[in-house]
């Protein structure tokens, strides 16, 4: 048996040894972060000279007036097309991989993911269904298909939640398990929708995969107090979520309200990632693997594994759209392939090179 | 003899050359001519084989997308006749020549060729003098997947000489960047999604940056029915005479009196 003076002293200690490497961090992933989007919004399917394109985007700006010698199509790229879509992707990586760091921290399971309560099958479903009806009118501006994606999202969470209750306490086990059996009844009416689906499939399919190139200022803009929310819940949490490492026993111990904490914490993260999927689509391996990759890193405070996740999740995502669309320009490569292909040998070869198993 | 067709472009052939009375079964996207609407219906993907057996066919048509299950149904001692989905216009004008003498419709098939060729050949004769025709893109879903030429779609934008904006594209229907879209400044948009998608030219000049893009600034956006231009069947012209006119209305002035 733990004392309490024990499990505080384990949680300070580790909490000493992130905090030793001192603010570093934050400021290392905020710069990473802004170069990325620099370069993202720099490159695309059209070659547009880099200086046009930041005087295209410094010409916007208030109290600047530069005159521009582009072509209209280049302003409208730069302005319309490209910073929206690098805005979008990074809202979306970065509410992918805070809510993935959330949902591991309340499962202490590595291999928790943002979708483990069946937001990515509900969406496709939801998503699904709007695609089919006669109320679709395409992926632009504010659309049926993020509201139906969000609602299926949303649905699957509570029914999953729900149904997890066995006895008096939900389990991390028994939440898992009716999450994947929401998750697989979603995914098999999904494919169902699909079978029967002629030629509105590939629109599905695209969902699937995830995507950004409808991206619009719309969408993004109307993404954000959403986000706003989810993440602020979890941000006040971010010490909570440090005691949830422990024993939920101890943690009760502590003084903790365990099962509020987590009905709280898992409703903030499900709304993140549900506002993330139905702005861009399934976009797997973020969620997943940035939070570690940030734990191999700067270590497990929560109070600083939430910030750098969405850091590097905007980073990593806004960077692996930009392979989407210029590795085979003028054509797309889905955007959840490119995390995948590119994600997982950088992360096995980021393991590797740590030499850290387990802790996770 | 009774026979399942399970292409809706392999039934429009048949109806066409008179043999519509023998077609007894089709696939649940054969809806053209419209008195297919009466007919029983069978899977296009993944067709049950003992509700084929169950119709007791002469011959079962199959076509691509069935490939995988042609053995399964030669097994059931059922005669099966493999069309790979045609992926040019001469090769459409084959499979009907080859549909009529099955059918024993040789006549009709052949005069059937004879007006298509002759309906395809006043076009291209018309756009004789056009050396290079405007740059189109071919909108098949509203996230901006396209034909590149080697598809059955593209075969026809080569037929009408249009510079296909998806000419680099390195699969058969490749999804377009947007930017790539706005950066290659296509006169013509064909919108095969404007019923399935419900597209139309002002969903399309909403889309961001779309402004800048010369057939949006001039409304050249056409919607094309794709069960008539995607599906390699008699109609065909139509989709070719249509495209025709909408792409070189200049050339067209004189048959549109």
């Amino acid at each position: 048996m733990i004392t309490r003076t024990e499990a505080t002293a384990g949680v300070a200690a580790a909490v000493r040894a992130s905090r030793a490497t001192g603010i570093g961090p934050v400021a290392l992933a905020s710069s990473m972060l802004i170069v990325v989007a620099a370069f993202a919004v720099m490159m695309g399917a059209s070659t547009i000279p880099p200086l046009t394109t930041l005087a295209i985007i410094l010409d916007r700006l208030p109290f600047m007036t530069l005159a521009v010698d582009a072509p209209v199509g280049w302003q409208r790229i730069v302005l319309e097309v490209r910073l929206p879509r690098v805005l979008t992707a990074g809202l979306a990586g970065a509410a992918l991989a805070y809510s993935g760091a959330t949902y591991q921290g309340v499962f202490r399971n590595p291999l928790a993911d943002p979708f483990l309560l069946g937001v990515a099958s509900g969406a496709a479903l939801g998503a699904a269904i709007a695609i089919m009806t006669p109320l679709d009118a395409g992926p632009y501006g504010f659309g049926w298909v993020p509201l139906f994606a969000f609602g299926g999202a949303a649905l699957a969470v509570v029914i999953a939640y729900s149904a997890a209750h066995v006895g008096l306490a939900r389990s991390n086990t028994s939440l898992i398990l009716a999450g994947v059996a929401v998750s697989s009844v979603a995914g098999a009416v999904t494919s169902f929708i699909m079978l029967n689906g002629g030629e509105r499939v590939l629109a599905i399919f695209a969902f699937l995969f995830g995507s950004f190139n409808t991206a619009n200022w719309e969408r993004a803009v109307l993404a954000i107090p959403y986000l706003a929310v989810g993440t602020a819940v979890i941000a006040i949490h971010g010490r909570l979520l440090n005691v949830l490492q422990l024993d939920e026993e101890q943690a009760a111990q502590l003084g903790v309200n365990v099962a509020r904490t987590k009905l709280v914490l898992l409703a903030a993260a499900s709304l993140v990632a549900a506002t993330a999927v139905a702005m861009a689509g399934v976009i797997g391996f973020v969620g997943l693997v940035v939070p570690h990759l940030v734990r191999l890193l700067f270590g497990v405070d929560y109070r600083r594994v939430l910030p750098l996740s969405a850091l590097i999740g905007a980073s990593f995502l806004i960077g692996a759209d930009v392979l989407s669309r210029t590795l085979l320009r003028p054509q797309e490569v889905p955007v959840g392939i490119v995390t995948a292909v590119i994600g997982g040998p950088f992360f096995l070869y980021v393991m590797r090179t740590r030499r850290i198993g387990g802790g996770l | 003899m009774r026979i399942i067709s399970l292409s809706p472009g392999l039934t429009e052939i048949l109806f066409a050359i008179g043999a519509g009375d023998r077609v007894a079964v089709v696939d649940r996207f054969s809806d053209y001519p419209a008195s297919v609407a009466s007919l029983p219906r069978m899977e296009y993907t993944q067709p049950n084989p003992e509700a084929a057996l169950a119709h007791s066919p002469d011959l079962v048509l199959m076509t691509t997308r069935q490939r995988t299950q042609v053995k399964q149904f030669r097994d059931l001692k059922m005669t099966v006749l493999y069309i790979e989905e045609a992926q040019s216009v001469d090769r459409v004008i084959e499979v009907i020549g080859m549909l009529g003498s099955i059918t024993e419709r040789d006549a009709e098939a052949r005069a059937l060729v004879a007006s298509m060729r002759q309906r395809i050949g006043t076009v291209i004769a018309r756009l004789e003098s056009v050396r290079t025709g405007p740059r189109v893109f071919y909108e098949i879903s509203p996230d901006l997947y396209t034909a590149s030429p080697e598809t059955f779609i593209g075969s026809m934008l080569t037929l009408l000489k249009v510079q296909n904006i998806a000419l680099d594209a390195r699969t058969a229907f490749p999804q377009l960047s947007s930017e790539a879209i706005i950066a290659a400044n296509p006169e013509v948009i064909l919108l095969s999604d404007a019923i399935s998608a419900k597209q139309s030219v002002e969903t399309v000049a909403s889309r961001p940056g779309w402004q800048a893009i010369a057939a949006v600034q001039s409304k050249r956006i056409v919607p094309i029915d794709p069960n008539v231009a995607n599906r390699p069947g008699p109609r065909i012209v139509e989709a070719i005479e249509l495209m025709a006119r909408a792409l070189y209305p200049e050339y067209f002035l004189a048959t549109a009196r």
